[in-house]
């Protein structure tokens, strides 16, 4: 028999009941659209989570300080150590010839008061080398001067998303806002950044780290240390020459017992790449478990077809069909079953993640990958769960096909 | 000889409950003969029918037809055959529903060999035969019983087989129309057709040439019709003369 016949018998065959064929492909398209929208989501995921650690500046450092014993409730209650202090960001600018420069942070969450507005949002206390050391500038007026910091002026430059929610997109430079009862004169508006990494420095206010520090939260402690690296091929180096330098002065012997972190932009990229790939991964195992139920929904309904059809069977074999041409007839028919419902899916699945991506805001990213990866899935369910009932209908035997009631 | 059949025997089951269908039967049957097989229900008549088409195995037994050994051929080689030399008629037509009478008769076409070409034109020419050639696009619920079996015999001369094989083709339809069915096998035996036509129905069985006897599996008669009745074929009247 021809594939010209054979796709013309199947689509005839499908055609008399198509209630149920349709109910069939049904459960495909949910089971691949499903895993077709899971993973984009968590594509979408790893690739904005990727961007934006990218986005931190490619030959940076950071020191943050780490728990050496203690309760691991006292992490999570501050996200500040006790350990790193202004002076290790000075000692590690200074003597670490591989560093080009540094960048202490504190930062620290609070209520800001503008006039009769009031927002919660995070303060950062930096220096005036925390613009080039993340690569995040100020868009207009001016950022924190060394005087500034000297002085422990009472100056402030504010996030795009600050501007918004405080001052309603009205130009803040020049304006006074009150952060923990103490006023500061704004001087300057950051430009756009986006989500960076764990944090939006887009609804954060800088301010300067001894005004932080001193004025503000009465601590010497720093939440971390920026460090930018001469070359992105010294990183390492750089990295080892600042733990030594640490650990000598935190007088450690010992450097398994650090009371500090150094990270790079490899080791989170690596960390957040496992994260999402576990994310990806469970999203779409839980969709391939409905891909796994429509295929036995193939299966059943084959089943059934073949039982219903032995007459069919036995009359086909009586003129002359051979074993693989009655195989052929029922897997074309559940492949047929399965592709259908499996393109249906795939638009489904795109149209999902798009809705996902708007309604959501949450970025999906549907690749080629996932298109090819379902329309071969669905294809192998149909050959899978057609080949048993397949098989089944091509080894009757003609009379007995015959004689079935 | 088209078919020579030594001593075959047919068992179905196994162990205790095993059931002699055929318990040797020998027979030959020349080209273009019209052979009518008669017994009671349950004589095997329907066993020796599926073994002499192809259809199955005998548990025993020489089987020749057309000078091929059959004992030596598998499943698929059957089916080559059944598909070149034998169509089939049964009694409860097998038709496919909601399949035109034209792609009914196609059928066993497009499980042929080569011939791709023009299977239209050969479906109408042998539909023409049995006189359906208004009903081609009509599907079997529109047909009456009559006019179904008619599609399966031009469904079983598609191929153009040197044999004939017909199961109680007459068994579903009232006298009128079996007569119509019986006119139209005699036709086809005088065209040089070898049919082979089972039937309980002395009356049906004497519109064959030879009428074969079996009782418990076994030929216990073998005669030749002397008085032969006849249809007129042509016309579809059922009108006999003797
Ligand atoms: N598949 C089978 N399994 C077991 N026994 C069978 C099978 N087919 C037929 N038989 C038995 O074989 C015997 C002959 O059956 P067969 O169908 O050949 O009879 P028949 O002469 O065609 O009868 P009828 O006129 O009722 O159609 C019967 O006793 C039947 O019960
Ligand atoms: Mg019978």
């Amino acid at each position: 028999m021809s594939l010209r016949q054979s796709l013309k018998t199947a689509l005839r065959a499908l055609s008399i009941n198509k209630m149920r064929s349709g109910l069939t492909m049904l459960g495909i398209m949910i089971g691949v659209g499903a895993v077709v929208a899971m993973i984009s989501i968590g594509t979408g995921a790893s690739v904005s989570v990727t961007s934006r650690i990218q986005s931190l500046g490619a030959n940076l450092l950071m020191v943050t300080p780490e728990f050496t014993g203690g309760f691991a409730g006292a992490r999570q209650a501050g996200g500040m150590g006790t350990t790193l202090v202004y002076e290790d960001a000075v000692a590690i600018a200074k003597e670490i010839s591989t560093v080009k420069k540094v960048s202490p942070e504190f930062s620290s969450s609070t209520q800001v008061v503008y006039g009769n507005q009031n927002v919660n949002t995070s303060i950062q206390g930096v220096i005036t080398d925390y613009q080039d050391v993340h690569n995040f500038h100020v868009a207009f007026g001016e950022f924190i001067r060394s005087e500034d910091e000297k002085m422990q002026s009472r100056v402030a430059v504010v996030g795009q998303t600050v501007v918004t929610n405080l001052f309603a997109g009205e130009d803040p430079v020049g304006k006074t806002i009150k952060i923990k009862n103490v006023p500061f004169r704004i001087i300057g508006v950051m430009e756009l950044k986006g989500q960076s990494g764990f944090q939006n420095l887009d609804d954060a206010i800088f301010i300067p780290l001894p005004t932080a520090q001193k004025r503000l939260f009465g601590s010497n402690n720093l939440r971390m240390i920026s460090v930018q690296v001469k070359n992105e091929e010294e990183m390492d180096l750089a990295s080892s020459q600042i733990s030594s330098l640490l650990l000598s002065r935190h007088k450690i012997s010992d450097p398994s017992k650090a009371d500090f972190e150094i990270r790079n932009q490899a080791d989170i990229l690596s960390t957040m790449s496992q994260v999402t790939g576990t994310l990806t991964l469970l999203l779409g195992g839980i969709a391939a478990i409905s891909l796994l139920v429509g295929g036995i929904g193939i299966m059943n309904i084959m089943l059934v077809s073949v039982t219903e059809r032995t007459r069919e069977i036995g009359l086909r074999k009586a003129v002359g069909a051979k074993r693989k041409d009655i195989l052929t007839q029922f897997l074309i028919e559940s492949l047929i079953l399965s592709l259908l419902g499996g393109i249906i899916g795939l638009f489904l699945g795109v149209v999902g993640s798009f809705i996902i991506s708007k309604i959501g805001e949450w970025p999906t990213v549907v690749t080629l990958n996932s298109i090819l990866l379902s329309f071969l899935f669905s294809a192998a369910v149909g050959i899978f769960f057609g080949i048993y009932p397949a098989r089944k209908a091509s080894l009757l035997s003609p009379i007995d096909a015959l004689r079935f009631e | 000889m088209l078919i020579e059949v030594g001593s075959l025997t047919k068992t179905y089951g196994i162990g205790a409950g095993t059931v002699q269908a055929l318990r040797g039967v020998s027979l030959n049957i020349a080209k273009g003969e019209f052979v009518a097989i008669m017994g009671s229900s349950g004589s095997g008549k329907s066993t020796l029918m599926h073994l002499l088409g192809c259809l199955d195995h005998p548990t025993s037994g020489l089987y020749k037809l057309d000078e091929i050994n059959l004992e030596e051929l598998d499943d698929d080689e059957l089916a080559e055959i059944r598909n070149e030399k034998i169509g089939f008629v049964f009694q409860q037509f097998n038709l496919l529903s909601r399949t035109s009478a034209l792609e009914n008769v196609i059928l066993p076409l497009t499980y042929g060999k080569g011939r791709t070409q023009n299977i239209y034109e050969l479906a109408a020419k042998a539909l023409n035969a049995v006189g359906l050639q208004d009903r081609m696009n009509h599907r079997p619920n529109e047909l009456s019983g009559g006019e179904q079996q008619r599609v399966a015999i031009a469904r079983a001369l598609i191929n153009d087989p040197a044999i004939i094989m017909a199961d109680e083709p007459t068994g579903a339809l009232d006298t009128k129309s079996g007569d119509e069915i019986m006119g139209i096998f005699q036709q086809l035996n005088s065209q040089g057709k070898t049919i082979i036509l089972i039937t309980h129905e002395r009356y049906i069985a004497e519109h064959a040439k030879r009428i074969i006897f079996l009782q418990d599996g076994k030929i216990i008669g073998d005669e030749i019709v002397s008085n032969r009745k006849t249809t007129n074929a042509n016309s579809h009247q059922g009108s006999e003369s003797s």
